[in-house]
């Protein structure tokens, strides 16, 4: 391994760790948000050659496969434990204000859905860096995000609806 | 729609965060060293190629010297000074009896196991092919040391591959790798405790500065 290449990773770091590490902060408890972020960059420092001059979308790849084997290798009962980690500890557990119905509304999507609709709401990424992020074509990402905010809208619908109902039922029983 | 992907937006929990550290990627990569805690050569990893070849140092010098060259005249003089004071202090050097009377004051130091070793004793153990070289560590790299020992002593030194484990809580011993993973487990060794090269690099400089010439005290060979 030549210098350069310490050098093209410390670049790399400097230029895209925040963003590797905002996304693992959405998607995981702070603490293997920062492992994450390190495994991400020790892959890239071991295949280099494989990593392209527009790298965003390939370490974002990589921490997605990472967080992946993390979840798989907590096994099913840390994988509730991680997720409820993520929930209670993560920033998850403080929205925005009037963000919960969104957030209890992603949290209801498939985690596929989910990743197509964070990828560009959240990451900030163009149709073609989040399809690379998927490994998939631009065609299809489009599709997908198609039907997942058709999904998300359905979920907030129902959500909405069922909020209202109890309401109005409470009202009438208080008269 | 786009309403939605909006408000979606608007819920982001994390919509900035602070830069992390990269020194967390270089200890991983030293942690994750499989086998032994040091290697150099064909076939070792890419971190410890990385630690051979000086590029933490160069590292180190670009950051806070703001180039790759060592700087010239009464600039070079005080800081080869103030890295001398700081061996000093680093290493305990006329001071036997320091290594757990804070010679490594500030807080994140390596373990007192590490400072042991890192101030211990080199073994080269060339096995069949030459002689054991036993030497004071002072803080220097033991796979550097070997190496540079078994180039001089005319074995084809390039392209070999050295192993370093621990053989005690002083003793750094490093063998020609045999290509296969876990040699010091089966050489009834310790692999190196993982801040050892970190320990190394952050006091080479200062060894070096203090005695640049010095080859070690040889103890047997």
């Amino acid at each position: 391994m030549e210098p350069q290449s310490v050098d093209r990773v410390e670049r790399l770091f400097a230029d895209h760790a925040r963003a590797v590490r905002a996304y693992a902060l959405r998607r995981v408890d702070p603490a293997t948000a920062e492992d994450v972020v390190s495994d991400v960059f020790v892959v890239a420092f071991r295949r280099l050659e494989d990593v392209p001059e527009a790298a965003l979308p390939w370490l974002l790849a990589t921490a997605r496969k990472i967080i992946a084997n993390y979840r798989r290798a907590a096994g099913r009962r840390e994988q509730l434990n991680l997720e409820l980690r993520s929930l209670q500890s993560g920033a998850w557990s403080d929205p925005p204000g009037g963000a919960g119905a969104v957030l209890s509304g992603l949290a209801r999507l498939s985690e596929g859905d989910r990743e197509v609709i964070l990828l560009v709401a959240w990451e900030e990424l163009s149709p073609e860096d989040a399809a690379e992020v998927l490994g998939c074509s631009r065609a299809a990402f489009a599709v997908r995000l198609h039907r997942a905010r058709r999904r998300l809208a359905a979920v907030m619908g129902r959500e909405q609806r069922s909020e209202r109902f109890p309401r109005r039922l409470s009202e009438v029983t208080s008269e | 729609m786009s309403d939605l992907l909006d408000s979606v937006r608007a819920a982001n929990p994390v919509p900035w965060c602070e830069q992390p550290s990269v020194e967390r990627v270089w200890s991983k990569l030293e942690r994750d060293q499989p086998g032994a805690g040091e290697q150099t050569g064909a076939g070792a990893s890419t971190h410890a190629r990385r630690a051979a070849r000086g590029t933490w140092r160069g590292r180190v010098d670009r950051r806070h010297l703001g180039s790759g060259s060592w700087p010239r005249g009464p600039v070079a003089a005080l800081l080869i000074a103030a890295a001398s004071a700081a061996a000093v202090v680093l290493l305990g050097v006329g001071r036997p009896s320091g290594i757990a009377g804070g010679a490594w004051p500030q807080p994140g130091q390596p373990s007192a196991a590490v400072q042991r070793l890192v101030r211990g004793t080199i073994s080269c153990d060339f096995g069949a092919t030459g002689a054991t070289v036993s030497v004071s560590a002072r803080g220097r790299s033991a796979i550097v040391f070997c190496r540079n020992r078994y180039r001089t002593l005319s074995h084809a030194g390039a392209g070999t591959t050295f192993v370093a484990c621990e053989t005690s809580a002083t003793n750094v011993a490093v063998y020609v790798a045999d290509g296969r993973h876990r040699q010091c487990a089966r050489l009834g060794d310790r692999a190196l405790p993982a801040g050892y090269a970190a320990a190394v690099r952050r006091a080479q400089p200062h060894s070096a500065a203090l005695s640049p010439a010095d080859p070690g005290t040889a103890v047997s060979i």
